[in-house]
């Protein structure tokens, strides 16, 4: 079960809530001088936001949100994928996690590099949605052909600050903002795998840990 | 005009430069980066450093070590 049948009352890390900004400010180059210039503040008015505060963290005016989007059409390309789209969430083998045209021109030596790797996440920043009567379906458009779906997904790395005066506690919050709360095993899925985006260790730190 | 020589491609006007009378090289031993200074007759002068060579991992290595499946070139838009 992916979302929880009830939902609490009080807001929840990965919750899908509506009614809420998303925020992105642009810059072509970072202001090292004191001269402010010119810069972009991208507002838009997604119809679905997840929560991304862990949540105790939720409160004081604060909350840290990321737009519900739509999934990546190539994601169709591979059938292990386009079966269950969540398996996206979850550690997969090498082989499923690239579509099999992808891997029968791979060498044997590559094929045996990746296969090293193991049972292991794909897509690290993404965490699929799956499909709900509340979730408006849409046309992912393909090379192969338009394909409906109304699986969304979020992207850690569009996770954004928004302020709101409503919002002081997990439980004092307006909760009618609340659509969607994810299932106890499915919020676990989204921890581990926020909790792995974050924990990787990059390759040059891992020599000096030698 | 001159004629070039050794000489003047070696003491440019303004440089302080004293010629070189030994050499260089980098040589790597397990996962390390030695510096050795030799003679122009490759005998041994003295080590100059010894660090670290960042890319020691061999490329199965790094493929391990990354934890996650690479694949975002199979799922261009």
């Amino acid at each position: 079960m992916f979302y929880a049948e009830e939902k609490s009352a009080a807001l929840r890390f990965g919750d899908v809530l509506r009614g809420y900004f998303s925020t992105t400010p642009v810059i072509k180059e970072p202001m090292l001088e004191k001269t402010i210039r010119a810069y972009n503040i991208d507002v838009d008015f997604p119809p679905f936001s997840v929560i991304m505060d862990p949540c105790c963290e939720i409160g004081k005016k604060m909350i840290s949100l990321t737009p519900l989007i739509p999934v990546r059409g190539s994601f169709f390309a591979n059938p292990y994928l386009a079966e269950d789209l969540t398996r996206v969430n979850r550690k997969m083998l090498p082989q499923q996690a690239i579509p099999p045209h992808a891997w029968e021109q791979l060498t044997a030596e590559q094929k045996q590099e990746r296969l090293a790797v193991g049972l292991e996440y794909a897509f690290l920043s993404l965490f699929i949605y799956e499909k709900h009567d509340l979730l408006p379906k849409y046309t992912v458009h393909r090379k192969e052909g338009p394909t409906e779906t109304n699986c969304y997904m979020v992207d850690f790395r569009n996770i954004h600050r928004l302020c709101c005066d409503k919002i002081i506690s997990p439980e004092d919050a307006p909760l009618e903002s609340k659509v969607l709360e994810l299932s106890i095993e499915t919020r676990k899925e989204l921890r581990d795998k926020v909790a792995s985006y974050y924990g990787r260790v990059p390759a040059e730190d891992q020599v000096r840990e030698d | 005009m001159y004629e070039k020589t050794d000489s003047f491609e070696n003491h440019k006007t303004g440089s302080h430069d004293v010629t070189e009378d030994y050499k260089i090289i980098v040589y790597p031993f397990d996962k390390y980066e030695i510096t050795i200074k030799l003679s122009p007759n490759n005998e041994f002068i003295e080590i100059l450093e010894v660090k670290v060579n960042k890319d020691f991992l061999s490329y199965k290595q790094k493929m391990i070590s990354k934890g996650f499946h690479d694949v975002d070139e199979f799922y261009s838009e």
